[in-house]
């Protein structure tokens, strides 16, 4: 067995390096949770773990907290834990979906220590993925095991050559608030919005990001929301306890006088990443918000759509999302 | 009805695995060179660093390597076993602690995060001032557990939850949905959540803040406080680590197996062959190779080390693949006797077509007749006359919370071995004779056993990977699946195909039942369900026809009512659709051709329930998003005696003691043992103590095929009043007791009356022992201790649903069950074995299904998350109604009702979503995209 060491950094800029220096073999551990998961699984064994939560210099403080800037933006730490994000009532009721997302994702005992950045970097759940002895076109080999495999869980839009769905909850409600990853890399502190954050197969089937070797994301910042804003979040699950999302869908909505000035909509666990679904968010804009109109729009949602064999299914699915998201960001009872 | 079995069932045992037959020694190596020294158990080869950590209110170091869990740091280095591995992937909770009060999931937290925390363990909610925790006694006092695995993370999340809410909201009681929510996290596999709903929120409302620490199952207390020991909890000095190498690919033949580089990594002792010359592969997860080490992570590591060359080939996997395929699982006649039996029958002879074997016909009656009525309804074109259909259902796994684990520790006088089983008994003699031994030198234990269900009634190869690495190192061995393993390796219910026609006259009275079925046991053989619907609507004319499809799948194996589950989906919603072709009520129509006299009682019961009666009259009522509907289903089983069963009863001067080497996998046993001594006596529960788990005691029975509460109940009874009669004797006679004569509790005598305890405290010891008498009747057949009873019990159950028409989601909303199994033993605890069953029974009809990948032959659900199994959430409000009445020929009153639970589920289901919505399912699991595709057509 390979050994393997901790090491545990007080300074951010010490943690970079460390692993900027072998990013093959050194990964920053957050929570830890997900690299444990893989690790267990044979996924992944690195030569050492550097820790993130011993960090204390201003970066430490930032990773671990929840707050308001001075220019009205909301910065959620990377540290922070899901349960903290659900929990916390200081955020504005616009950022209703991503409360929501976060208190969704998961199990209590999991979202009291899974980390808001190890969330949004955690790898696919794909089950030809998580299963070390079968190797597929993400881990190096010749070809995506689920097209000719078991799909049922898998990419409807935006999928190919690898077909997973983007596992991250709060990556949807974040896409869909506009939030922005603040990344502190060698050229210092950038701002990344989520369309930027995450890479789908075909620019690069190895990976889901595009941070290089040792950035570091250190906080989240949501826009500032007005009154004016709503959002919401809605799953579907086969189970309702614990389940991983068959689909999701998150809202956000800016209405002034009696219409649509703004929407974003956006789905998750139907694409290889936080899917934007431009259709229904072009069909909702400029128009007075009504069930007609969202019945459109979901129609709209899944536009491009082109399932495997055991996922068409999720096409309505996402539909019935969009709509009842849509319906509770504005307030509009559903019809039915 | 002759028998003639070639090869033993389940309900003696066999070897599982590939192999049943032909088993030779194994080839096996130790490694030379040094041996490293022991460290602590579990701890792995690498720098370690100190955290500091406050456990159960004690201040403590432990050592924390860079990837050790805060699991591992509790249960090896702090010796708090409490804590449960049972996932090891954050999806059950079973090993959940508190941090700081807060409830996480320990088996994913990195050790090194505990550095200056509090952490709580299940064995540090109780504290001197006020005894156990509220949770703690109410899970007591609800029966919320039953094999008590699971039960530590329950009471562990429950216990914080109870704290918040108390703080927030006082005695309020919380509701069902904020209690799903907060236990959203944590599977049971026995299905204890309606009393763990109760439990939780009876503790909320401040039922339990002074109540007792006792309840209705004896080893309740052990269980809520993490004292219960099971199989992996044993750590026996010296104590090395045994893991299982598996074929990654599902179909192959092995030139060589080179493990050399293994033996030579450090921390590696041993390795042995677990082929058994067999050079075949067939399916993915088989038993190769097993090496033990110094610790598990050693281990593990040293089975990638192994080299396999192998030659590779397509494997054959699904049904369909099985009846077409032009390559052959078995090639040979030799190699078809290798064929495990999927089920308890004995296997009988029969034709093989490829990999094809059947028709097994047995149980068909007036063939011809009913081959006629079916052709004729047909011809007849009458809907009202004709129902069925091909029905579809999936493979299930037993997936016990408990892994298969054993730990074994060869010694020169005697082979001692821990096991994860249910039969201690049983699994002794089989050992002896798998390995050579006199009987006696040959000892079995289970004192808690974390879950059955027919997956450990055989012995499987992590004994024999244990036993025989045991034998070469002389030190105990330690073998324990993995989730995945258990998944992939651990047992499964056949995926079965059922084509079936129910024809009946123009008056609604069957005229025949027609059915072939086809089931994927995997590489194994056997899962004939064809009993099943002989036993039902007994007098209908019957051509019953069985196959087995073979495919490189891991063996199937009998799961709590075996064939029971497909069948009546079957037939229940073929009985269900007849009704409603005809317009007439499905109980008028059952009642017209069911002779059963248990559920002739049922149906009266179910006619006066208000879900049943006020149900909408017309199918698909609803016509918005939500549609609400009702369903019946009804089942019947046999019953099982095992008359070779004893229990002994001896006094000592504290009270009686029971002995019986049976186990309790969370059937409860202990407790009726208690109860039947009790009763005889008049006393406590608690008066009695109990000691099984120990193949040394007097033989007891399996725990399998509802035998056990109906074979040791009786029999403790009569040992219980054997002793009674004695004690009488020698009061009258030594004790100086004038004209004693027995009441509850104690003694009337000239002179007053006189506890138990007082008498024993003065009467020399006695034993003795008893047996179940026969039944008044006698039995059906007997064959291998075993006895099959003449009655068939009756089960009936009505459940409403809700179908999200836009998601697809099937929501169970309450069940009201109904059971003809004549007299409960222990009503409390028969109340949560039954709402288990049918728990387990919801699972399998909305979630359960094991996944295989087509092309490789892989476990795609090998862990909890993929493999979905109900939470708390799913089941709904579950009502058990007992129909004591009608055995009275049996002895005891009784028989049992494990099995009977799981037939009418998924057809109760699946008459309810029809019901509500006017689509038929027919297959299995109903999932989200099945239904939204039936809604659509
Ligand atoms: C049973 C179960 C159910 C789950 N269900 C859901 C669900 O429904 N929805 C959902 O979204 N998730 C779900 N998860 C996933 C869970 O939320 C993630 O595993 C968790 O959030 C990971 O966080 P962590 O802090 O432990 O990450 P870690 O394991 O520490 O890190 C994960 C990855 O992110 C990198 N990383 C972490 N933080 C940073 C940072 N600040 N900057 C740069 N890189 C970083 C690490 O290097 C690593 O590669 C589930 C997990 C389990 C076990
Ligand atoms: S979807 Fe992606 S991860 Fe899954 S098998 Fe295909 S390539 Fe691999
Ligand atoms: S063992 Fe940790 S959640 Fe299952
Ligand atoms: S009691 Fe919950 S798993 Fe057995």
């Amino acid at each position: 067995m390979r050994p393997l060491t901790l090491i545990r950094p007080q300074q951010l800029d010490q943690v970079r390096k460390r692993v900027a220096d072998d990013p093959g073999q050194r990964v920053i551990r957050a929570g830890g949770l997900d690299l444990l998961d893989q690790m267990k699984e044979g996924l992944l064994s690195p030569q050492e773990l550097v820790e993130l939560r011993y960090v204390s210099d201003t970066h430490g403080l930032a990773m671990r907290g929840i707050q308001q800037q001075e220019d009205q933006r909301w910065a959620i730490g990377a540290l922070v834990t899901l349960s903290q994000v659900a929990n916390f009532d200081g955020l504005p009721p616009a950022a209703k979906a991503l409360r929501e997302a976060a208190g969704s994702a998961a199990t209590p005992g999991i979202r009291n220590t899974a980390t808001v950045g190890g969330n949004l970097l955690q790898r696919p759940r794909c089950w030809y993925f998580r299963r070390a002895d079968l190797q597929c076109l993400k881990k190096g080999g010749k070809a995506c095991l689920a097209v000719s495999g078991e799909n049922k869980y898998h990419a409807i839009l935006g999928g190919g050559p690898s077909f997973i769905v983007h596992p991250s909850t709060l990556a949807v409600a974040l896409t869909a608030l506009g939030g922005v990853a603040r990344v502190v890399g060698d050229g210092g502190t950038r701002e990344l919005p989520m369309a930027e954050l995450f890479v789908g197969p075909k620019q690069d089937p190895l990976r889901e990001h595009s941070l290089a070797a040792g950035e570091v994301i250190t906080q989240l910042l949501l826009p500032a929301l007005t009154r004016e804003h709503h959002s919401a979040y809605e799953v579907a699950k086969e189970k309702h306890s614990h389940d991983w999302p068959l689909a999701e869908a998150a809202v956000s909505v800016q209405l002034q006088a009696g219409k649509i000035a703004a929407a974003t909509v956006v789905l998750g666990h139907v694409a290889p990443v936080p899917w934007k679904a431009a259709g229904a968010e072009q069909v909702l804009v400029g128009q007075p918000p009504s069930a007609e109109l969202f019945a459109q729009a979901a129609q709209a949602a899944t536009t491009g759509a082109n399932p495997l064999k055991h996922n068409a299914y999720k096409v309505p699915l996402s539909q019935g999302l969009v709509r009842k998201a849509l319906h509770r960001a504005c307030n509009i009872p559903l019809p039915e | 009805m002759t028998v003639k079995p070639t090869r033993r069932g389940l309900l003696k045992g066999t070897l599982g695995g590939t192999l049943t037959a032909a088993l030779t020694g194994c080839r096996s190596e130790q490694a030379r060179g040094e041996l490293s020294q022991l460290t602590a158990p579990g701890e792995k080869i690498v720098d370690a660093i100190p955290v500091d950590v406050t456990v159960n209110r004690t201040a403590t170091q432990i050592a924390a390597g860079p990837d050790t869990t805060a699991l591992e740091a509790v249960r090896n280095q702090l010796g708090l076993t409490g804590t449960k591995l049972a996932c090891g992937h954050g999806a059950c909770g079973a090993c959940t602690i508190q941090v700081d009060g807060k409830p996480v999931a320990s088996c994913l937290l990195p050790a090194t995060s505990l550095h200056r925390r509090r952490v709580t363990t299940v064995e540090g909610l109780a504290t001197d001032l006020r005894g156990l925790h509220p949770v703690q006694r109410a899970f007591i006092g609800e029966d919320a557990m039953q094999c008590g695995y699971c039960t530590p993370g329950f009471v562990v999340e429950a216990a914080a939850f109870f704290d918040a809410w108390r703080a927030e909201h006082g005695k309020q009681p919380p509701s069902r949905e904020v209690i799903a929510d907060a236990l959203s996290g944590h599977l049971c596999r026995c299905g204890a959540y309606t009393q763990i709903y109760a439990a939780i929120a009876r503790a909320c409302e401040g039922a339990y803040d002074n109540a007792g620490e006792r309840g209705p199952r004896y080893d309740a207390r052990e269980k809520v406080t993490g004292q219960a020991k099971y199989t992996v909890d044993v750590q026996l000095p010296n104590m090395v680590y045994g893991a299982i190498g598996r074929a990654h690919v599902a179909h192959a033949t092995i030139r060589r197996i080179d493990w050399s580089r293994a033996l030579k990594h450090p921390g590696v002792y041993a390795a042995v062959d677990l082929t058994m010359g067999v050079r075949t592969i067939r399916f993915a997860g088989q038993e190769l190779v097993a090496i033990a080490a110094e610790s598990e992570a050693i281990a593990r590591h040293a089975l990638t080390l192994v080299d396999y060359d192998l030659d590779v080939y397509t494997p054959i996997i699904g049904i369909e693949a099985g009846r077409t395929a032009k390559d052959h699982v078995y090639t040979s006649r030799a190699t078809r006797k290798q064929a495990p039996n999927a089920n308890e029958a004995p296997l009988l002879p029969l034709k093989w077509r490829g990999n094809l074997r059947g028709p097994f016909q047995l149980f068909s009656k007036s063939r011809g007749k009913a081959r006629r009525a079916v052709t004729e309804a047909k011809d007849s074109g009458d809907a009202k006359r004709l129902a069925g259909g091909q029905f579809s259902t999936q493979t299930q796994c037993h997936s016990t919370l408990e892994p298969h684990a054993c730990v074994a520790d060869w010694r020169d006088d005697l082979l001692v071995v821990h096991l994860s089983t249910q039969g201690v008994h049983q699994a002794a003699e089989d050992i002896a004779k798998r390995f050579d031994l006199p009987a006696e030198r040959v000892q079995v234990l289970a004192q808690h056993v974390g879950g059955g269900f027919g997956g450990k009634a055989v012995l499987s190869l992590e004994l024999v990977a244990a036993v025989e690495l045991s034998r070469q190192l002389g030190r105990p061995v330690r073998v324990v699946l993995d989730r995945h393993e258990e998944l992939a390796t651990g047992g499964n219910r056949p995926a079965q195909e059922i084509d079936l026609a129910l024809a009946a006259d123009t008056e609604g009275k069957f005229t025949g039942v027609q059915v072939k079925s086809f089931a994927d046991a995997g590489v194994a053989v056997g899962s004939a369900p064809s009993i099943l619907f002989r036993i039902m609507y007994a007098k209908t004319p019957k051509k019953l026809e069985d196959w087995d499809v073979v495919t490189h799948a891991a063996p199937g194996k009998p799961l709590r009512a075996p064939g029971g589950p497909p069948a009546f989906w079957a037939l229940e919603q073929a009985v269900d659709e007849l009704a409603h072709a005809r317009s007439e009520d499905p109980i008028a129509l059952r009642r017209r051709n069911d002779p059963n006299p248990a559920r002739k009682e049922l149906y009266t019961w179910a006619e006066s329930l208000p879900l049943w009666r006020d149900r909408a009259t017309s199918i698909a009522a609803d016509s918005g998003r939500y549609r609400r509907g009702v369903g019946l289903a009804v089942g019947g089983w046999f019953y099982f005696v095992q008359p070779s069963a004893r229990v002994q009863v001896d006094t000592t001067p504290g009270g009686f003691v029971v002995s019986t080497a049976c186990q309790d996998i969370g059937n409860g046993s202990k407790s009726v043992l208690a109860q039947a001594v009790a009763n005889v006596f008049g006393i406590d529960p608690g008066m009695v103590a109990i000691r099984v788990g120990d193949s040394k005691l007097v033989p007891g029975p399996m725990s399998a095929g509802s035998r056990t509460a109906t074979t040791i109940g009786p029999a403790a009874t009569q040992a219980a009043e054997n002793l009674r009669e004695e004690l009488l004797e020698i009061a009258e006679a030594q004790l100086g007791y004038r004209g004693a004569q027995a009441i509850p509790g104690g003694l009337r005598h000239s002179a007053g009356e006189t506890s138990w305890g007082e008498v024993l405290a003065r009467a020399p010891r006695l034993t003795t022992i008893g047996r179940r008498k026969r039944d008044r009747k006698g039995y059906v057949f007997g064959i291998g201790g075993l006895a099959a009873g003449r009655y068939v019990s009756g089960s009936l159950q009505v459940s409403e649903v809700e179908v999200d028409t836009r998601l697809g989601t099937v929501r169970v909303l309450q069940s009201q069950v109904g059971l003809g199994v004549g007299k409960i033993f222990t009503p409390v605890l028969a109340r949560s074995q039954a709402t288990g069953g049918v728990i387990q029974g919801i699972s399998y009809a909305l979630y359960e299904e094991r996944r295989l990948d087509p092309n490789t032959g892989a476990v795609l659900t090998g862990n909890l998350e993929d493999y979905r199994i109900a939470g708390l959430g799913d089941v709904g409000t579950i009502d058990i109604h007992f129909m004591q009445k009608g055995f009275e020929n049996v002895t005891g009153g009784g028989v049992g009702l494990a099995e009977l639970v799981k037939l009418a589920p998924a057809a109760a289901l699946g008459n309810a979503v029809f019901h509500a919505t006017g689509y038929r399912p027919r297959h299995l699991p109903l999932r989200p995209d099945r239904v939204l595709k039936g809604l659509r057509t």
